[in-house]
């Protein structure tokens, strides 16, 4: 019996679902890139404001994302306040880019004036006073 | 000679392509959504503790006193003020003078947002010289 040979297709590189997966990829990455900005901690709830600059990060400047004096966290770990300003001490050391260092705080809007009060301590017990403030635009 | 003629597709809906382009879009809006709060920042140069308690306080120039007891009760120097009303205020207060040191202050249970409203009415007026009074240190009157 003589048997019937397939005959092999052709192969080709399909474009349009090529177009599809990279644009896809691209969407992925940019969304993500974003969420993962510097340490910056997604469910903070920012106190409301009219006035401010555009928020922008300095090579020199620590985001520290602040619920409550127990709950403080820095690149998504957490510390109590008390803990912030041997951290500070600990990363100024290690690293030159933050001799002269800033910080950016990022509070929760339901923190009360003994929180806010427990980290303007621990500044300066790092002895740092530039410290922005990071608020949300009202809409 | 006769011609052929062309028997016309009958049209169709692509789900599966729709299906893609719809998926692509939420994903779309899903994200851009989440920026859409827009993040600001004020700028603040906080006192030393260490080197503030080591001076007298009549030595620190101390114009305007913000008293922040909650959201709805702020004092400046003494005088009360709608929370509303406090960015005239700031605004008639730094017609005065563009120099005015302002020490914000609050109670234990005062919230960031209220105090963070205060700083914002002085950040409107362009009052940039704020400092904020820890919790352990005693409120003293203004005085030049």
């Amino acid at each position: 019996m003589k048997l019937k040979r397939r005959r092999l297709k052709r192969g080709r590189i399909e474009i349009i679902p090529m177009i599809d997966t990279i644009v896809i990829l691209l969407i992925f990455y940019m969304t993500f890139s974003r969420f993962a900005e510097a340490g910056k901690e997604n469910g903070l709830k920012l106190p409301d404001s009219r006035a401010g600059d555009e928020f922008k990060q300095l090579p020199n400047q620590v985001i520290i994302n602040m619920y409550s004096k127990d709950e403080v966290y820095i690149d998504k770990q957490k510390y109590t306040v008390d803990e912030v300003p041997p951290f500070l001490q600990h990363i100024r050391e290690k690293d030159p880019r933050y001799a002269k260092m800033s910080l950016i705080l990022r509070g929760n809007r339901d923190m009360t004036y003994a929180d806010l009060s427990a980290f303007m301590k621990a500044c300066a017990k790092a002895k740092i006073a530039d410290v922005t403030f990071t608020t949300q635009e009202i809409q | 000679m006769k011609f052929q003629r062309r028997t016309p597709k009958r049209g169709r809906v692509e789900i599966i392509p729709m299906i893609d382009t719809i998926l692509i879009l939420l994903i779309f809006y899903m994200s851009f959504s989440t920026f859409s709060a827009k993040e600001k920042r004020i700028d603040s140069r906080l006192p030393l503790i260490a080197k503030a308690s080591a001076t007298a306080p009549t030595k620190v120039a101390l114009d305007l006193a913000i008293h922040v007891f909650n959201k709805d009760r702020i004092t400046v120097n003494g005088a009360e003020y709608e929370p509303t009303g406090l960015r005239d205020a700031m605004l008639q207060l730094a017609s005065i003078g563009q120099e005015a040191t302002i020490v914000i202050e609050g109670d234990a249970d005062t919230s960031y947002q209220a105090v963070i409203s205060a700083l914002d009415a002085c950040a409107q007026a362009h009052l940039t010289n704020v400092a904020f009074r820890p919790l352990t240190e005693k409120v003293t009157p203004a005085t030049k």
